[in-house]
């Protein structure tokens, strides 16, 4: 899958800036303007999503490639809701938890009972929800307690990361493409924290790209034409863990030395883990070109 | 003995109506049937692909083609390009995404005839969950005794789908052709 400039310019390009014009003239003239990360960020994604599958259909339903285009939109609504009406954690858990398993189920619903038994599908819908939660609670304690950038730059590795393992890994390169939009909307978040230190990213825009590229990986996961390896197994379950290293900056050791010791300590095991992940993907896509000969431009 | 004969002469036509409706009711013979497509590659060769199959029940009368009907399907999963990596993509949710479409179906609506041995057929074609009512040139190629004694019959369809009415919009031109030329031969046998 390949984009014409104009495409990348207007598609994944203009989307981020967007996002970093808008949400940074918001911060600008108001104390909190997290509430325009959720709509703007849907927004952003709806314009990238429309230049990677220009026939967005209806219902969501009828083909599982919809499902992260409309997902964006609910929870932009719903973000968009909790920035404003700052609801207790547990409500921000239930509404996600609920959000998160009709999506999933939805994304399985192609699959299970046929190719995926109910069983196993309840399974994936379970240990999905704890990763979505367990990284939802993650960074959004990053962004309200670490330094400035280190949420968005640390969502932007992520982004980065899983459009390498969905693109070149998977096989899926319009949801690599999403990814790497997803990675660039974070860049704006970089730009914008490194700008003003007031720019808050928790109630807005970590969950927002936590939610989407993990529906992306969902999707990529189970609809893969690929019979996932051992190896690849494991390169998805170090990708899904990486996150967890930025807790290595709360250990009490860590927490007297300076902001930015602890930004190189939260960040450099990540780096370290996710650079390793991608050369693995990338060494594993090329031999394959080189057994079978190249796929690209098919 | 009167009884006897009509009883006898009830079952004798019964059956010879039967083995007329049997012989109109035929099957495709996925061994000897074929569906190859080619597209256009960056604007200058062509790619070439198959599917296996396909399977699926073929009605056919030669007083009458207007009777005739087709019912078939093909398993998305048998693409080959003969190269593995593309098949992989093209099987992919980029593409076919055989997780969730699993297999292409044709099925007649109205045939009228063309020729003493050509129709014009109507369907519904459904491919990556699409559905989409077609028309193709079909043509009878002939019928002959396979190695059983049993009459196997041909047809050949040669058309053209743009794969965007489809929902495949991966690649655009230049870099894949929208339009799809496929050709089906189909053998189909007594079922």
């Amino acid at each position: 899958m390949t984009f014409s400039l104009p495409q990348i310019l207007g598609g994944f390009l203009a989307p981020a800036v967007m996002v970093a014009i808008l949400a940074g003239l918001a911060w600008k003239f108001s104390a909190d303007a997290r509430w325009t990360f959720g709509p703007l960020i849907a927004v952003a994604f709806g314009i990238t999503y429309s230049v990677v599958e220009p026939r967005i259909g209806w219902p969501p339903t009828a083909n599982v490639v919809y499902l992260p285009f409309y997902f964006a939109i609910i929870a932009g609504i719903l973000t968009l809701a909790d920035s404003l009406a700052k609801p207790p954690i547990w409500l921000r858990l239930l509404v996600l938890v609920i959000l998160w398993r009709i999506a999933v189920r939805l994304m399985l619903g192609r699959q299970s009972p046929n190719s995926l038994p109910a069983s196993s599908a309840e399974m994936w819908i379970d240990l999905s929800t704890l990763i979505t939660v367990i990284w939802f609670l993650l960074f959004e304690n990053l962004a309200d307690r670490a330094s400035g950038i280190t949420a968005p730059l640390l969502l932007m590795l992520m982004s980065g990361a899983g459009a390498i393992v969905l693109a070149l890994g998977w096989h899926i390169q319009s949801s690599g493409a999403l990814a790497g939009s997803l990675a660039l909307i974070s860049m704006a978040g970089v730009v914008l924290a490194a700008i003003s230190r007031r720019v808050s990213f928790s109630r807005g825009f970590a969950q927002m790209i936590v939610a989407i590229l993990q529906l992306l990986l969902v999707h990529g996961y189970f609809y893969t034409d690929d019979t996932l390896t051992g190896a690849q197994q494991l390169l998805a379950a170090l990708l899904l863990a990486t996150p967890l290293l930025a807790l290595i900056g709360d250990i009490p050791v860590m927490r007297t030395r300076r902001s930015a010791s602890r930004l190189a300590i939260r960040l450099i095991p990540a780096i370290l883990l996710l650079s390793l992940i991608c050369a693995a993907t990338a060494r594993d896509f090329f031999r394959a070109e080189q057994t079978s000969g190249p796929a690209q431009d098919e | 003995m009167n009884r006897l004969l009509t009883v006898l002469a009830v079952l004798v036509g019964g059956l010879a109506l039967s083995s007329v409706a049997r012989a109109d009711d035929l099957k495709a013979d996925p061994v000897h049937s074929f569906v190859v497509f080619d597209v256009h590659h960056l604007g200058a060769g062509y790619v070439y692909g198959t599917f296996a199959g396909p399977t699926g029940a073929v009605s056919y009368d030669p007083s009458d083609l207007t009777k005739t009907a087709f019912d078939l399907s093909v398993d998305a999963d048998s693409i080959d390009t003969r190269n593995a990596n593309r098949d992989k993509d093209l099987k992919g949710p980029d593409f076919f995404d055989v997780k969730q479409f699993s297999t292409l179906t044709f099925k007649s609506t109205s045939v009228t005839k063309t020729g003493d041995a050509t129709m014009s057929v109507t369907g519904d074609l459904t491919l990556h969950g699409v559905t989409k009512s077609i028309t193709v040139p079909m043509e009878f190629t002939g019928s002959g005794p396979g190695m059983r004694g049993e009459t196997h019959t041909g047809f050949r369809t040669d058309f053209k789908i743009n794969r965007a009415d489809f929902g495949m919009t991966a690649d655009p031109e230049p870099i894949i052709g929208n339009e799809i030329h496929i050709v089906v031969a189909i053998e189909a046998v007594p079922q």
